[in-house]
């Protein structure tokens, strides 16, 4: 994760901790913490673009660094839905699991990148990171049409990383993803490493 | 969304019957920090203070029952001793209830239909240290972006001082609903508020809370005075009591003793100055009022276009076919905004 994307997620995170009046009021009952969490999860397996890799920083384990951002606005979220009268038990599987998702995606990326090449990764994140998200909103659409979806289709826009940090807005238990973050850690980082390899298989050709 | 509606619909249709709650006389003998009582519905009395060895005190404590009206036997009390160790001059007896609500059932159904008044705190905001602390953690963190350990660390220390940093007090939420009606001349004062609601000491009525926590008590602070409460971290708690008219003043609007309500029909105000008021006649439409003072007729509607609406919690899940009176009153504790409910007299005879 590069620093203005870090910036980004830090502000976009902050800012339900910082809304006032009808912006506030307009964030209603929701978790705060699960708020937070979308963003960063959305944002720290980001791929390198062009310039970082031509830089040599995308090589970096930048997801410590983009970690101690991120808890600052996560903790003071935390603090505000336990003020509202959220679980604690529902505060700490947000938690947990969501350090557990960034990291596999803020180490997915760096494997990835130092693997030389990250086509396939960067195809994979778009996949299970904003597809599974952008699957779901088209099976909402598809609901209120008749027939039924496609099963494995459902299933799979379940597993998302970021459809269960949305699950998490509403107060109440929702079961840890421990399928998606498995799924996810396999996908991603199969993906760095065919990378790698086929970075490896150029440089012996040329 | 229509699910929904529905489902609150008939919650306030079939609402069930209120927690009542007795005065019983508790006479405690020290050494004791306090006292707590297993009443009914999963309501507990807590009665906080200390006494020291030797000393002695009557008082009176509000303890729900699970039965109406209350059973002759007074549930026993639980000492809570200063030490880990029970003094055994301590000592705690509970008399049988002196008064207790009338049966909930024998209400008018009118009146035990009437939806409770929505409390909804505002979230509270995190407030100008945490956002302080936020931007310098950010500050720090991106100055030694390439020094791993120390971003993290600031961000840790961070975190974890957003829980101990000081908070400001929540906002009170608070509210106020007399609940009229015309068929028997009864009212129903119904006062709620988040967290904490004071009640009269030696009072006695019907308690609710949203929603039904076992974390809701009955408290009574022996400091300053017996202080009675309703407690219970984030909840949404309620007292209800009634006020009966007597049949005169139903009849000739006299004059009423202080303490009594009158009625509110469109004829005569005989509750209170009301700074807005709006009527709903049997055909179902609403008219504003404007202000109505006490002991004058109902104004003329005022049928500008800026006239307000009334607030959709209030008028909501009221009979059909019936005139019926809504207002803001002009009375009122600070910070407590005062509402009344008028359903005038039914032609079906209603009268209990």
């Amino acid at each position: 994760m590069n620093r203005a994307a870090a910036v980004l997620a830090w502000a976009l995170s902050a800012a339900p901790c910082a809304a006032w009046g009808a912006a506030r009021e307009s964030l209603g009952d929701a978790s705060r913490l699960a708020l937070a969490t979308v963003v960063w999860l959305a944002l720290v397996g980001l791929p390198a673009g062009r310039r970082e890799r031509r830089a040599g920083t995308a090589t970096a384990r930048a997801w410590p660094r983009a970690l101690g951002l991120a808890l600052p606005p996560a903790a003071c979220a935390a603090w505000l839905d336990l003020r509202a009268g959220h679980a604690p038990q529902d505060l700490w599987t947000t938690a947990v699991a969501g350090l557990l998702l960034f990291v596999v995606l803020g180490e997915a990326r760096r494997m990835a990148a130092r693997a030389g090449g990250d086509g396939l990764y960067a195809l994979a994140w778009l996949a299970i990171v904003p597809g599974t998200l952008g699957l779901r909103a088209a099976l909402d659409w598809a609901a209120l049409g008749p027939g039924e979806p496609f099963a494995p289709v459902v299933w799979l826009a379940e597993r998302g990383p970021l459809d269960w940090a949305f699950a998490r807005l509403a107060p109440g238990p929702e079961p840890a993803p421990w399928i998606s973050v498995a799924a996810l850690a396999v996908g991603l980082w199969a993906a760095g490493a065919i990378d790698g390899r086929r970075a490896r298989a150029g440089e012996e050709l040329r | 969304m229509i699910a929904v509606v529905l489902a609150c619909t008939v919650h306030m249709a079939t609402r069930a019957p209120q927690d009542a709650f007795a005065t019983h006389e508790l006479r405690l003998e020290g050494p004791l920090e306090g006292v707590s009582i297993e009443g009914g519905a999963g309501w507990t009395t807590r009665v906080v203070g200390e006494l020291g060895a030797g000393e002695g005190r009557t008082l009176r404590v509000p303890v729900v029952t699970a039965d109406a009206p209350p059973r002759a036997a007074a549930p026993m009390p639980v000492l809570v001793p200063r030490s880990e160790d029970a003094d055994p001059g301590a000592d705690a007896a509970l008399a049988p209830a002196l008064f207790a609500p009338p049966d909930w059932d024998g209400l008018p159904d009118g009146l035990r239909r009437r939806a409770l008044p929505p409390l909804r705190a505002s979230r509270a905001g995190a407030g100008t240290p945490r956002l302080a602390l936020l931007a310098a953690a950010a500050v720090l963190s991106l100055a030694f972006w390439r020094r791993t350990p120390v971003a993290l660390a600031a961000g840790l220390v961070a975190g974890m001082a957003c829980f101990v940093l000081p908070e400001r007090p929540p906002p009170r939420v608070a509210v106020e609903v007399l609940e009229g009606d015309g068929a028997s001349g009864r009212w129903l004062r119904v006062r709620g508020a988040v967290a904490s609601l004071e009640l009269e000491p030696g009072s006695s009525g019907w308690c609710e809370s949203v929603p039904a926590s076992s974390e809701r008590r009955l408290e009574v602070t022996l400091a300053g005075g017996p202080r009675w409460s309703l407690v219970g971290e984030g909840l949404a708690l309620y007292a209800l009591e009634e006020h009966a008219l007597e049949e005169h003043v139903l009849e000739e609007t006299a004059l009423l003793e202080a303490g009594e309500l009158g009625g509110l029909g469109p004829e005569r105000n005989d509750l209170e100055d009301l700074a807005a008021v709006w009527r709903r006649d049997g055909a179902g439409r609403w008219t504003f009022h404007g202000p109505w003072e006490r002991g004058t007729a109902l104004p003329a509607p005022d049928a500008g276009e800026d006239a307000p609406d009334p607030p959709g919690w209030l008028i909501s899940a009221l009979p059909q076919g019936v005139g019926i009176s809504v207002a803001r009153s002009a009375a009122g504790a600070e910070g407590v905004p005062r509402w009344a409910r008028w359903v005038d007299r039914t032609s079906f005879g209603e009268r209990r």
